[in-house]
């Protein structure tokens, strides 16, 4: 599934969106954008942070953390691997797209 | 004769040319160059559709198409008139699962561990055919424990489909035991042998079995191309496609459908694929089997040892190397399993596979886990050194997330 998002810091971009796995109306996604993205994954933490998500772990390749009872792993080439997404659709995932790629203070 | 690794790896350029370590030998093997070349060879000098013309030109596209037959039977003990090309095992488990034909009551019965592909076609066939399915969970802490299936074979069955190891545990089930149980009660068997294949011989005669399929993409052949034993003493089953070159006759209202393996094999077929599917038995034979259980026993222990000693880890099924595959399901507790797979990835280029495997019921009722394994599965041309990056990567994640 192919899905368009404006990014408060890469602009336009076109996302390939792939169920991983369903159970119980229960789903994992990854989300991969078309062209490799390059993330600057500290300005990003602490915008979460910020937001009140639980934050797992982080370094320069990766920031881990949660939404709620979703489970989202980031690549700073723009890559996300969303688990337990409810309902498992793909509107569902863009909802949280939009969260991760510009969330709240994010400055371009 | 021992076998030189680094030569074989040198034949997979994917393993010669990249820094990748190649864990998900269970979903799909590498493919050897000379594998490829064989598929290439077919398509740019013999292309032709098999069986059907009188040219040279036909009959060279014919003589290999037929020879890879002759390959795949020798490969399992079968004659080459037993064994029908398919794209894969979950077709020619379709295949017998629609194709038979059932009675209303008939009862059939598969295991919990299966792959979808040896449990959905038994539910849609249940379903349309008023079958009874019934089920045996396989006893995985003894796995030479014989009584679940002799329960489920004590009213007599007409039919038991069973893999032969596990896609996600690489448990090796008691096969040859089960069969023979179920011969002795008249019960048709079928067996799943996809993961077994690339790993220890089969022999159907000696088996005993009534039908048999494997895939070549898991035995280091190409993708789109499997096998289907159909014993000549076995019922034949109705083909599940029908059209060109599969029939005797046809009036306009009924044909009249070839013999086994004709009558299966509707349309133009994938020579190219065959020729390959050929050339990676013959590269299983240059290693020879001995080689390769001696060298996965070893590989299985290293990895089985080392990543037991991480208290974070949860490792399912047996511990230790007898009658197991190096095929190793796993969490680390407190993350998810796509997460935990895709850090192998980025950190280390390490290809693992996340969630079910197609094995929902497995894991659901048989393991108690609803979001599924992080697997990793290997091949006799992995090596301790890919073993033990794993292990350090490992540890790398676990510092990432600390108490996560």
């Amino acid at each position: 599934m192919r899905e368009e998002i404006d990014t408060i810091t890469n602009g336009p971009i076109v996302l390939e969106i792939t169920r991983l796995c369903s159970a119980k109306n229960i789903g994992d996604f990854e989300v991969a954008p078309f062209k490799n993205l390059k993330l600057d994954l500290d300005r990003f933490y602490s915008c979460y942070r910020r937001c009140g998500y639980d934050l797992n772990g982080m370094n320069s390749e990766t920031c881990l953390f949660n939404i709620g009872e979703v489970e989202v792993t980031l690549f700073c080439d723009g890559r996300i691997v969303l688990e337990r997404i409810v309902p498992d659709e793909f509107g569902r995932v863009m909802e949280f797209v939009e969260k991760i790629y510009n969330p709240p203070g994010l400055e371009k | 004769m021992a076998i030189d690794i680094e030569s074989i790896r040198r034949q997979f350029p994917i393993l010669a040319e990249g820094d990748i370590i190649y864990f998900d030998n269970a979903a799909t093997s590498l493919m050897p160059r000379q594998v490829a070349e064989a598929m290439m060879e077919s398509d740019l000098y013999y292309r032709a559709n098999v069986g059907r013309g009188l040219s040279r030109h036909t009959r060279k596209a014919t003589g290999v198409f037929e020879e890879g037959r002759e390959k795949v039977a020798d490969f399992l003990g079968a004659e080459p008139r037993e064994i029908v090309f398919v794209r894969n095992t979950t077709e020619a488990i379709n295949i017998i699962a629609c194709g038979l034909p059932w009675k209303k009551g008939d009862r059939v019965v598969t295991t919990l561990a299966e792959h979808h592909s040896n449990f959905l076609p038994w539910q849609v066939t249940a379903k349309r055919n008023g079958l009874k399915l019934e089920y045996v969970i396989p006893n995985l802490n003894d796995l030479s424990d014989l009584e679940p299936y002799d329960k489920a074979l004590e009213s007599k069955p007409r039919l038991l489909s069973m893999l032969y190891v596990s896609n996600v545990l690489g448990v090796r089930l008691p096969v040859a035991e089960v069969v023979r149980m179920a011969k002795e009660r008249g019960t048709l068997t079928m067996v799943d042998a996809a993961q077994a294949a690339p790993h220890f011989p089969i022999n159907v005669k000696e088996l005993g079995v009534d039908y048999l399929a494997i895939s070549a993409h898991k035995m280091y052949g190409p993708t789109g191309i499997g096998a289907l034993y159909i014993s000549k003493d076995a019922p034949q089953p109705q083909p599940l496609l029908v059209g060109g070159g599969m029939v005797t006759d046809v009036m306009l209202d009924e044909f009249r459908v070839a013999e086994t393996p004709t009558g299966f094999e509707a349309g133009t077929q994938p020579i190219s694929a065959v020729a390959g599917f050929a050339r990676a038995i013959d590269f299983i034979g240059e290693v020879g089997f001995d080689n390769i259980e001696k060298r996965c026993k070893h590989l299985t222990g290293e990895f089985d040892h080392k990543i037991r000693l991480y208290d974070r880890l949860r490792v399912f099924g047996a511990e230790g190397t007898d009658n197991r595959l190096g095929i190793f399901a796993f969490h680390i507790s407190g993350l998810g399993v796509h997460r935990t797979a895709s850090l192998y990835d980025q950190f280390g280029n390490i290809v693992l596979r996340s969630g079910h495997h197609c094995a929902i019921p497995l894991h659901r009722e048989v393991l108690g886990v609803e979001r599924g394994t992080v697997r990793a599965s290997m091949a006799f041309y992995n090596t301790v050194e890919e073993i033990d990056r794993f292990m350090e990567v490992t540890e790398r994640i676990l510092e990432l997330v600390g108490d996560a």
